[in-house]
């Protein structure tokens, strides 16, 4: 395991739930506060990538534009519960690693909030898309897995209902439910079940379709500029 | 000639001032107001393209209003009862209006935004913050109107081997619009990374370096912002003495309208009508200069 990784889960595991449990009891709007703590404290993780350098404008461009997809995959599909971001997040982490993987997934939930609303929620949406980034780039780390659409696809289905969707349903605990036992655990983790399922299904189908091509474009300018890897970069 | 060779900072401080008052009065005179003079301003900027704009958006508007109506009920006038049985109110009718014009409104000023604000003023403005902010924004708004025209151009080769958008049955017309949606991907990702690598390359991001712009702070615009802060000054003097205040649920209940009231509607008015009477004025002067030239 290289060192941002290692960094990588010592902010997951440790920093983002201490920054949400304390960002839960800021008043009003403190969730701009927390969200915008959680970037900068992924930022740690992700600049600890480039080891000695210093990342490059087009790097970022290249983010920024899965970014830009991402957000487009959530708002442009008009039916509920069925949006393409998930995918698009982790087909970058499976890409480029999970500290970008991380960082797209949050600031696609970030910056895709403003078409849907902004909420005590938003953090915890940061956190659990960019989770989804991170296993990803976990998973697929060196290659051990075979990068094929119907692998991306059972990989995609099952990380949203198993591992995204019930880190969703926690801001639903912690937020909304005035006690926390293990009945109203179970309660909200189960009604929201059918709409992980739905979403992992989109996941899949988006995997299937896009997985192969959209790989295949960010492999070649990974291949052609040296992009985002600790050494040979200019 | 007109409102767009003022300095950026003066149009930034109109719009961003012009909008809240367009997003945040519900008073129907203010409203009003507003949403004439943004029907005048586009037209003067705009012409033909203006005028149309503006008569789609009206009875899109009463049809958010109808459609509001539908399904809110609060509000004490009944109009009548639809076909299952919930009544529909003149509040919720009324209320329903306010907020398409309020919207409507927003975009017809936008479209003046469009036509007054040039992406170096954007760059100008923000860019200063620092060069790295500078380059993103300028390759950003450039990268638009460069999808806009590079999507032409990848449609019209498609087309030459029978794969553009509007050929075939729909099935093979959807799969001729992702393709084209993946080329752009490919196209996207590789155009930018070049250009902010060729920007980098010519210093863009080098320390101290400043964007080039030609905008001066003169006395022109000295005089147009204190008489800019007048209006707005009157204007938050009304918001003050709750002119701009209205109730709409469960009745409408309005600030009486006093003599003084008329003051704070005249100064709004003539805070949103500014740009429009400054290029009419120098559009007036310009004629005048003129015929003593040709005379």
């Amino acid at each position: 395991m290289k060192k941002s990784n290692v960094a990588m889960l010592i902010v997951f595991l440790a920093l983002i739930p201490l920054t949400l449990f304390l960002g839960d009891k800021l008043p009003g709007k403190g969730y701009y506060i927390t969200g915008v703590l959680i970037i900068i404290e992924l930022a740690v993780p992700f600049f600890m990538m480039f080891e000695k350098r210093k990342p490059q404008a087009r790097e970022l461009v290249v983010l920024a534009v899965m970014i830009a997809l991402a957000v487009i995959g959530r708002v442009a599909i008009p039916i509920p519960h069925f949006k393409a971001a998930f995918a698009i997040i982790m087909l970058t982490g499976i890409a480029f690693g999970p500290e970008a993987g991380f960082i797209v997934g949050a600031i696609t939930a970030f910056a895709s909030n403003f078409f849907y609303g902004q909420g005590a929620y938003m953090p915890w949406q940061m956190m659990a898309y960019g989770a989804g980034g991170m296993l990803a780039g976990f998973v697929f780390i060196k290659n051990k897995i075979p990068k094929k659409p119907w692998i991306m696809a059972i990989f995609g289905f099952l990380a949203v209902v198993i591992w995204i969707g019930p880190l969703l349903d926690t801001s639903h605990i912690f937020i909304m439910m005035p006690e926390i036992s293990f009945a109203t655990i179970t309660a909200s983790l189960a009604s929201g079940f059918p709409v992980n399922v739905s979403q992992g299904l989109c996941t899949a189908l988006m995997m299937i379709v896009f997985g192969k091509p959209l790989l295949e474009k960010l492999d070649r300018v990974k291949q052609k500029y040296g992009m985002l890897e600790d050494e040979n970069g200019i | 000639m007109g409102f767009e060779l003022c300095h950026p900072a003066v149009n930034l401080i109109y719009f961003v001032s012009v909008l809240y008052g367009m997003l945040c009065f519900r008073h129907p005179v203010f409203l009003a107001i507003s949403f004439l003079s943004a029907v005048a301003y586009s037209i003067k900027r705009n012409g033909m393209k203006a005028v149309i704009f503006d008569a789609v958006l009206l009875p899109l508007t009463s049809a958010f209003a109808l459609y509001y109506s539908t399904y809110n009920h609060f509000g004490v006038t009944v109009i009548e009862q639809n076909l299952i049985g919930n009544s529909i109110t003149l509040e919720s009718l009324i209320y329903g209006a306010v907020i398409g014009l309020t919207v409507s409104g927003a975009m017809i000023w936008f479209s003046c935004i469009y036509s007054v604000f040039t992406s170096d003023k954007v760059v100008y403005l923000f860019g200063k913050a620092s060069p790295k902010l500078s380059l993103f924004l300028s390759v950003l708004l450039r990268m638009v109107p460069r999808i806009k025209y590079e999507a032409k151009k990848i449609n019209t080769a498609q087309r030459g081997i029978g794969r553009g958008i509007n050929q075939g049955n729909i099935f093979s017309r959807i799969r001729n619009c992702i393709r084209i949606f993946s080329i752009m991907i490919t196209w996207i990702i590789d155009s930018l990374s070049l250009q902010s690598e060729s920007m980098q390359s010519r210093g863009s991001l080098l320390r101290g370096r400043k964007a080039f712009s030609i905008y001066r702070f003169d006395n022109r615009d000295r005089a147009y912002v204190i008489a800019m802060f007048a209006n707005i000054t009157l204007t938050v003097m009304g918001v003050m003495l709750k002119q701009t205040e209205i109730v709409y649920d469960p009745k409408i209940i309005i600030t009486p309208i006093t003599s003084v009231s008329y003051l704070f509607y005249i100064g709004y008015a003539v805070l949103c009508l500014m740009p429009l009477g400054l290029e009419l004025y120098t559009e007036y002067r310009f004629r005048k200069a003129r015929k003593i030239i040709t005379r």
